[in-house]
């Protein structure tokens, strides 16, 4: 009787998918993950950045892309970025509209911005990167401000500040079928 | 052998970066709390003004019995807060009144409440005694949950006056359509105990009122009007007499 070989293609068959499955549960239990930056490329693309994953990037959404980064290293000095919430824009006008601070107009400004998510953020991310290392510096100001419950009104804001530093490393093994990222 | 090696360290960092020392990892969805996402579900259904559905998901946390729900205090205070939306009960709008209404009057501080239900009816009433319910059965209650339960208590008087007594309320006034004599005071505590519903509400107001640790604020103001005018013997209860004393006097 021939006995099956236990080879390493089997065995990265079976933690991908051990690591698919876990990563499909959880999706599908939990929130929105919580990230630290969205560049504008992968905004723009969408989902689809994690499968590239080529630039700065990276360092947030799958170091693992920066095996595939050719060519000399790049970077960018400041790398501005600004974000507003489309109902946040409507209401900062009628913040700016308000006359002093009247407790009633106040209150009739919040009334109609009940359930509304309010987002606005700025961030400058200063990189360096290259195939299979990146590193970077974020400095980032984000605020959230949800009005709640009209029958017993609360008023969340969440500020936050981040500045931190980040340095993110790939390498490709087995002919780069296998390209486990780190990052910090 | 040094490439072997070198797997075998990059595969311990990619474990320990996958697992982490942190709130967030890989396996962190797999704790979700589902009760977490329920309240949450209810809360935005409360923002959009689908109490009914915001209250049928909390009483599937809390249950039915208002005297001892199986949720914790905040949860609790959430479906209080489903009730008294559907019982009509914006604070928001609520605000602007206490703010603008002449305090030093009783018919003042009633107006500012009043003015927000000029056609209150029963499914309203009902309602709001089960928010109030709610509200004076926290084991331990903030001052928030204090203050949300004096506003709340004084709106189910104003609803509960303006639904047996008064056929409604005046527009931009408050006053009431409809001024009862005692004996339409006292059949209507025979019918629907409105006095003792009244006398009950009131006391509520008073230990909200002392739970919120405010004072001059413009709805404490509001509330402490209605509350020292109607209760003319200051003995905490209300008697068919005063309840009619003062809504004949508005």
């Amino acid at each position: 009787m021939r006995t099956p070989r236990v080879t390493l293609r089997w065995l990265w068959a079976a933690a991908m998918s051990v690591i698919v499955a876990l990563g499909s549960f959880g999706s599908a239990l939990a929130e929105e993950y919580p990230g630290l930056f969205r560049g504008v490329r992968p905004l723009g693309m969408g989902g689809a950045f994690f499968t590239v994953s080529n630039d700065e990037n990276a360092l947030f959404y799958n170091p693992a892309g920066l095996d595939a980064v050719k060519g000399p290293a790049r970077g960018t000095i400041l790398n501005p970025y600004a974000a507003v919430s489309e109902h946040s824009l409507g209401l900062y006008r009628e913040i700016a509209d308000l006359e002093g601070t009247d407790e009633a107009q106040v209150a009739e400004l919040l009334n109609r911005h009940v359930g509304e998510h309010q987002h606005s953020e700025a961030a400058l991310f200063p990189n360096v990167y290259m195939h299979d290392f990146a590193i970077g510096v974020l400095g980032r100001a984000a605020l959230d401000l949800d009005v709640r419950n009209p029958a017993d009104p609360e008023v969340a804001t969440d500020a936050k500040v981040d500045v931190a530093g980040l340095v993110g490393v790939a390498h490709g093994f087995w002919k780069r079928r296998f390209r486990p990222p780190i990052s910090w | 052998m040094i490439r072997r090696w070198l797997t075998v360290v990059w595969a311990g960092a990619l474990a320990a970066a996958l697992l982490g020392c942190g709130d967030a990892n890989l396996f962190d969805g797999l704790s979700e709390d589902t009760s977490a996402a329920r309240v949450e579900a209810a809360k935005i259904a409360i923002d959009d003004g689908r109490f009914s559905e915001a209250i049928a998901i909390l009483e599937g946390l809390c249950g039915a019995d208002t005297a001892a729900p199986t949720c914790d205090d905040e949860t609790a205070t959430l479906l209080a807060a489903a009730y008294a939306g559907r019982g009509g009960l914006n604070t928001f709008d609520l605000i602007p009144n206490v703010v603008n209404t002449n305090s030093g009057s009783a018919a003042g501080g009633f107006a500012s409440f009043s003015t927000l239900f000029l056609a209150p009816t029963a499914d309203q009433k009902n309602d709001m005694h089960v928010a109030v319910a709610i509200l004076s059965n926290l084991s331990n209650p903030s001052s928030d949950q204090s203050l949300q339960l004096a506003i709340v208590a004084m709106t189910d008087i104003v609803i509960t006056l303006g639904v047996d007594l008064t056929g409604g309320f005046q527009p931009n006034t408050g006053l009431p359509n409809n001024r009862p004599d005692l004996s339409t005071v006292q059949s209507a505590e025979t019918a629907d105990q409105t006095v003792t519903r009244t006398s009950e509400d009131l006391a509520l107001v008073v230990q909200g009122v002392n739970g919120t640790g405010l004072v001059n604020e413009d709805v404490i103001d509001d509330i402490n009007q209605v509350r020292s005018t109607m209760d003319v013997n200051h003995d905490g209860t209300v008697s068919p007499a005063e309840v009619q004393a003062f809504v004949f006097n508005l």
